[in-house]
């Protein structure tokens, strides 16, 4: 897991980087970059994960301290295999923000790298953040107890 | 709606939309891989499907932003502006210089941008490409790691020698470094623009699908 010297750095990075203002200095305004999110996201509703993981990795240059984009960087990496990757963006989104969506996400991608313990403190993670909701906390049991040994 | 076919997008057009590189989903699976199928179900779950107008919208938008001609120059200006700026809040800056490596760390895992880096072959900042290394090590990104010419024995020592150089607080007086601003401001706006020419490519390729899907529904 990440710890939380990490933490700290990455999101005094992530501060330092908006501050910076990139997107605006780009030209892109707050509704265009919504836009650029909604066609990352439109990749993933699709199916098309190497245009998804593009446009979601731009949208998320562009507003970086974002966590909801980070986690979607990470799905869509995780549904193109790319898991080392998809593990180190949702590391920037749990240092933005800790929530059971991306403890489970961070276990899922470390059970198909084969690291096991670190899947297993992840899990953990996600539990202890469990939600309310009953339909969410069933979806998240689910993704939990995925141990499929990776290939 | 996940698991369900393409909202938004009529059947036909997945097989000449952009994503060739895709893994092919296995019956009953979106990704045909059950994590990520887990993945996408707890993302997308409450997600609203959208519309074939809207995604045209939204392309639309990010096409006239991503076509909008705005120098390089200019933008390195604003933002070397900006971190003069910074620069003049003592305390602001001093977290910011600390941050250095971190910030190559975050640009390491937009996947990307370390290739972006990596390539134009700028002379950045030690701090910035260590934590570059980092990064697109962590993201498993070797082959952009080669291409910055570091292997994985130089990695461990880039972790080494970031370790040291944050113990002995050598990170911290970055004062009057104007050549690792500009290094960092010319990073940022080369990975932008890498993005936004890459960004145009897709939306170009969406639609060709789409013309295409047009095209096949007026024949009928």
């Amino acid at each position: 897991m990440v710890g939380k010297t990490e933490e700290e750095g990455v999101r005094t990075a992530i501060s330092a980087l908006a501050r910076l203002g990139l997107a605006e200095a780009a030209g892109w305004t707050p509704a265009e970059r919504a836009a650029l999110l909604q066609l990352g996201r439109a990749g993933l509703q699709r199916g098309d994960w190497v245009t998804a993981c593009g446009l979601l990795e731009y949208a998320a240059l562009l507003d970086p301290d974002r966590g909801e984009t980070w986690e979607l960087v990470a799905g869509a990496r995780m549904a193109a295999r790319r898991w080392a990757e998809a593990l180190a963006a949702v590391e920037v989104a749990w240092a933005l923000g800790r929530t059971w969506r991306r403890a489970a996400l961070a276990a899922l991608c470390c059970g198909r790298l084969g690291r096991t313990s670190a899947a297993e403190r992840w899990r953990k993670a996600a539990r202890d953040r469990a939600p309310d909701d009953e339909d969410e906390y069933r979806r998240m049991e689910r993704a939990l107890e995925d141990r499929e040994v990776p290939s | 709606m996940v698991g369900s076919v393409s909202p938004g997008l009529p059947a036909e057009a997945l097989s000449v939309a952009p994503g060739s590189g895709s893994p092919a989903p296995e019956v009953g699976s979106r990704t045909g891989d059950v994590a990520a199928d887990h993945a996408l179900e707890l993302l997308m779950v409450d997600e609203a499907e959208l519309t074939d107008d809207g995604v045209r919208t939204a392309a639309t938008a990010v096409r006239q932003a991503a076509e909008r001609r705005i120098e390089e120059r200019a933008k390195l200006r604003e933002i070397l502006r900006r971190i003069q700026e910074a620069q003049q809040n003592r305390s602001w800056w001093q977290k910011f210089c600390d941050a250095f490596g971190w910030i190559g760390k975050v640009l390491g895992a937009i996947g990307g941008a370390i290739a972006v880096v990596a390539t134009a072959g700028a002379a950045l900042p030690a701090a910035l490409t260590i934590g570059l290394a980092v990064g697109a090590g962590a993201a498993g990104l070797t082959s952009a790691l080669g291409r910055l010419g570091i292997g994985a024995a130089d990695r461990d020592e880039a972790n080494l020698l970031a370790d040291r150089m944050q113990e002995e607080g050598q990170l911290a007086d970055w004062q009057g470094h104007e050549r690792e601003s500009r290094a960092l401001a010319e990073a940022l706006v080369g990975i932008e623009s890498a993005m936004r020419q890459q960004a145009l490519r897709w939306i170009g390729n969406e639609d060709a699908a789409r013309r295409l899907v047009a095209s096949r529904v007026l024949d009928r």
